[in-house]
């Protein structure tokens, strides 16, 4: 897996919300300290196989209730490739 | 040979805990290290914990978002938050007679501080209120609602789904419902998105059975509260101000992991043991206190006395002794332990009619037998013939 794909929620809690999410769908991932150059947010993040994006991200949009930030892999660091808001819609 | 103590002040605060939460709050002493969200990897141990027990507590009470679910150092915290949290100057409040002073006050200081308009309904002589009482008294300013759930001096339940039903039909700005359930979590069952609960106020130490210096208020969706402490919540470091999302925005500081990972192993007890039976447990040994203490001369009692409209919990008095003597015999001289005066609610005992002095208040929980309050019976029965009075 090349965990190209990280996410960013604004609470601990959404995070590990998210975390339960993703084990009950039987998406692999893997929780971690945020990178540094992510300022905003909490202090962790969930880096996820990018191949399993458009289902991350459906999984994501359905809850409702899971602001998220979504990252790509750069070729220097992570950039910012869309945010989810809290209703579920892109921002 | 030291005789056993008979403990009959579950409403106070319930005793022995289960040997789960117990073992549950050594663990997290034990293993759960690090600050939850301030300590790197080894904190996700403590904020794993932390959720896990959140998402206990929200299946326990019908709520499908956990992160509505806020942490607190007790019910009176909880109801504290609720209250100064939400209203404001030209409010309108419709509260009872039977509150605890963990409503009263804060409604009191509402009234004194921003003018807020507080109507108590009055409770009939048992302490009971009825749906209408408080709907009639609703108006286009009315911005909450306060139920005890059940009352901490008589028992009495209050028809908080009756209320709940029909505030749900009011036109216009409709009214907020903070529920008091410090004495009935644990022994009625309670859904709050069933029900339709706005704020629901809970302690982690009463019939949860979890360790003191826990609780939690439920906040529906929708509900905006101002906190009441801010500071450091573990993420959104970089904002100036206190963060939106829930939970952190009501849970600044480092939280009490031990006592909170011990109450979600209390509430997955008290899950498994079932609301009903314990319910069903505690009228039956409610039954034998009423029937035994209503037959011997000179007491009375006071509430419903009838366990489809009580929880556990009874008072009484012995014409012409002090609540406190009657208390210090029980205990003195069978072991016995229960709580005596006013029960932090005076306007609960104006309603009944026993204020100042108060009452003798007996409140069996799960670990107590027939036998237990069946000794209380005998006890009052021989005091009253020691007096002269049988």
């Amino acid at each position: 897996m090349s965990k190209d794909l990280l996410l960013v929620f604004p609470t601990t809690h959404l995070t590990l919300m998210a975390e339960k999410v993703f084990k009950g769908a039987g998406i692999k991932h893997r929780t971690i300290m945020k990178p540094r150059k992510i300022s905003s947010d909490c202090g962790l993040a969930i880096t996820l196989d990018m191949e399993q994006a458009d289902r991350i991200r459906v999984l994501v949009e359905s809850s409702g209730h899971m602001p998220a930030a979504f990252y790509c892999k750069g070729e220097n660091d992570w950039e910012l490739l869309f945010r989810i808001d809290g209703s579920g819609e892109m921002a | 040979m030291t005789r056993p103590t008979i403990y009959l002040n579950n409403a106070a605060t319930s005793w022995p805990k289960p040997q789960e939460v117990m073992e549950g709050m050594a663990r997290a002493l034990r293993e759960l290290v690090a600050t939850p969200g301030r300590s790197g990897s080894a904190g996700l141990a403590s904020e794993r914990a932390l959720f896990e027990a959140r998402e206990t507590v929200a299946e326990f009470i019908g709520s499908s978002d956990s992160s509505r679910v806020i942490f607190t150092l007790n019910a009176t915290a909880a109801l504290n938050l609720a209250i100064t949290g939400l209203l404001e100057a030209g409010d309108h409040v419709v509260t009872t007679s039977m509150d605890h002073n963990s409503v009263a006050r804060p409604l009191a200081r509402a009234a004194d501080v921003k003018g807020v308009e507080v109507h108590r309904v009055q409770a009939d002589d048992q302490g009971q209120i009825s749906a209408d009482q408080i709907i009639e008294k609703i108006t286009p300013r009315t911005r909450l609602i306060v139920l005890t759930h059940a009352s901490n001096v008589t028992g009495g339940i209050q028809p908080v789904e009756e209320i709940c039903s029909i505030v749900r039909t009011v036109d216009g700005n409709r009214p907020l419902v903070l529920v008091d359930a410090a004495q009935s979590a644990g022994v009625l069952p309670i859904d709050v998105e069933k029900t339709e609960i706005d704020l629901l106020a809970v302690p982690g130490h009463k019939s949860l059975y979890g360790p003191q210096g826990t609780g939690f208020l439920y906040v529906r969706p929708g509900v905006e509260l101002i906190p009441l402490v801010e500071g450091g919540t573990g993420g959104q470091s970089t904002l100036e101000r206190q963060p939106e999302e829930l939970p952190d925005r009501f849970e600044s500081g480092t939280p009490n992991v031990p006592g909170i990972v011990a109450l979600g192993q209390a509430v997955s007890y008290i899950s498994r043991r079932g609301v009903e039976n314990i319910r069903s447990h505690e009228s039956r040994l409610l039954r034998i206190l009423t029937e035994g203490l209503s037959g011997i001369k000179g007491a009375a009692l006071f509430g419903p006395c009838d366990p489809s409209s009580q929880i556990g919990v009874l008072s009484f008095l012995l014409e012409g002794m002090d609540p406190a003597e009657i208390g210090s015999f029980l205990e003195t001289s069978r072991g016995i332990i229960v709580r005596v005066g006013l029960h932090c609610s005076p306007c609960s005992h104006r309603s009944i009619g026993t204020f100042p002095e108060g009452t003798v208040r007996v409140s069996p929980g799960i670990f107590n037998t027939e036998d237990d309050v069946q000794a209380l019976v005998e006890a009052v029965r021989d005091l009253q013939r020691a007096r002269g009075v049988m």
